[in-house]
């Protein structure tokens, strides 16, 4: 299964205490996917290439998604199959 | 030989080549060499990957000749920066386990888990855990050595790779650290390595079981250290680094006799204060600084500091000075000449560094070289002897000697151990 980094907009929060959530995906079509809940936030390996991404596990449109974010480069990217 | 201590080495794996890969996940399945500088095809290869290794590709050869050896050979440039954010990161994990942490360059560190035991499980446990973790959140791999002490420890770590825990016990040593060869004990380089095969000794249990008074006749007080290595009975303590950050700086400050009202007369200032203290360095064992700190005072009293990183370590009068010279040009608003002048160095590294391959290590062999026989000729002769030509230029400076004089006011000081 081969897979390509799509680098995305993301709309996030920055709560008060500190940390980032994002909450909305904007596709390059200009379509907005809602983020529903995050599952996890952790520190992991990407398929594509990162090199310490970090990985947001959340639901979205009923369905488990992975979104990840670079912090050095301060932008989110998502893996593609094809 | 007290075994009570438990002394974990962790070194990742192939590491610039690992972390190229995760930029390069096409690379994954290809022989890969990391190199220096491309231009004009020079290229060094500082890493290589599992398969590059397998086809005779070496750390330090130029990257054509390996290219000959491995024709599909694929290389990148190396990126320092990166591989020093993943190593912070991976210390990080280190740290969730123990605050006794030792680097030993960028891939590799020691770890006192003595105590941690109580809270996270056995050395080996630990160990386990986190070559885990590393892999799981990183993407990479570590091997690690666990034992009772350091130099088992790092013998352990290499015996395994990649992703994997070795362990030294008492139990088993002589079955598997004193089957290697003498050489691949730690500082034992191929001079030593070759002076002890004419003794007879080839292995490291050759070594422990040597006559120690024989080992010292032939090789000084290094041959009574390496018999306790090679017997596990090296005791010296994992020293986090942080731990000589804050405590010893050494400096030196001068009040000129004339105030000084440009910046040549400010460098001649600057060279003697670095040369005094690159000396008083390289009569300590604190190794190389890293961090370089300057003061002003103008006629006014009024004082200006600026402290800022060396490209790398040294131990070299001139690149302090260089160092204390640019940070000066940042910090000094001329308004007003200078009084006085103060430079320092903190932050150093102790023992051995590894090698920094991205840098012309023989210009600061060389400025090394040059500085040891200048104290040499000093120390017959006087401080006065050896003068930079700068200095020259204005006798009533030249004549003013920072090391000995009594009008010196020595700032931070270096307390002996």
């Amino acid at each position: 299964m081969e897979y390509r980094k799509v680098c995305v907009e993301i709309l996030a929060r920055f709560s008060r205490y500190g940390g980032i959530r994002p909450v909305e995906v904007v596709w390059e079509d200009g379509r907005r996917f809602p983020v529903d809940k995050l599952k996890y936030i952790e520190q992991a390996p990407a398929r594509v290439s990162a090199i310490l991404p970090v990985r947001y596990t959340c639901m979205m449109g009923g369905r488990e998604r992975r979104l990840y974010y670079e912090p050095e480069k301060e932008r989110w990217f998502v893996e593609v199959e094809g | 030989m007290k075994t009570e201590r438990c002394i974990l080495h962790s070194d990742l794996n192939n590491f610039y080549a690992s972390v190229e890969m995760l930029r390069h996940p096409e690379l994954r399945e290809k022989p890969l060499a990391v190199c220096g500088s491309m231009e004009d095809r020079h290229g060094v290869v500082l890493a290589k990957n599992g398969l590059a290794k397998a086809m005779g590709v070496k750390t330090g050869e130029v990257f054509w000749q390996a290219k000959k050896k491995c024709p599909a050979l694929e290389r990148v440039t190396a990126d320092f920066p990166a591989y020093l954010r993943v190593s912070e990161k991976v210390r990080a994990v280190y740290d969730r386990y123990t605050d006794l942490i030792e680097p030993f360059g960028i891939d590799e560190c020691w770890l006192d888990v003595t105590a941690s035991r109580d809270l996270f499980g056995s050395g080996r446990k630990i160990a386990d855990e986190i070559r885990e973790t590393v892999k799981r959140e990183f993407g990479v791999t570590v091997s690690v050595g666990v034992s009772w002490n350091k130099i088992f420890a790092k013998l352990g770590s290499d015996m395994k790779k990649p992703d994997a825990v070795t362990e030294i016990t008492p139990e088993n040593y002589r079955e598997t650290v004193w089957r290697l060869p003498a050489a691949d004990l730690l500082f034992v380089g191929a001079a030593t390595a070759k002076k002890l095969s004419f003794m007879g000794i080839s292995t490291i249990g050759d070594l422990a079981n040597a006559d120690e008074d024989r080992l010292v006749s032939e090789l000084g007080k290094w041959g009574s250290t390496l018999h306790r290595y090679a017997r596990g009975e090296d005791d010296s303590l994992v020293r986090p680094r942080g731990e000589t950050r804050e405590a010893k700086s050494i400096g030196n400050s001068l009040t000129c006799y004339r105030d000084l009202v440009n910046e040549d007369e400010v460098r001649i200032l600057m060279i003697l204060l670095s040369d005094s203290v690159a000396a008083r360095l390289s009569e300590t064992d604190l190794g190389r600084a890293r961090t370089v700190k300057i003061t002003v005072t103008d006629n006014e009293l009024r004082h200006y500091g600026k402290q800022g990183k060396l490209e790398r370590p040294t131990r070299s009068g001139k690149e302090i000075a260089d160092c204390a010279m640019k940070l000066f040009r940042e910090v000094y608003p001329w308004r007003l000449p200078v009084r006085a002048v103060g430079v320092s160095v903190c932050d150093f590294s102790l023992g051995a560094e590894q090698l920094d391959l991205f840098s012309d290590y023989r210009k600061e062999e060389r400025a090394e070289k040059l500085d040891a026989a200048i104290a040499k000729l000093r120390g017959k002769y006087g401080n006065l002897a050896v003068q930079r030509g700068t200095v020259l230029k204005d006798k009533r400076l030249a004549d003013l000697d920072v090391k000995g004089a009594h009008i010196i006011h020595p700032d931070g000081g270096y307390e002996g151990k």
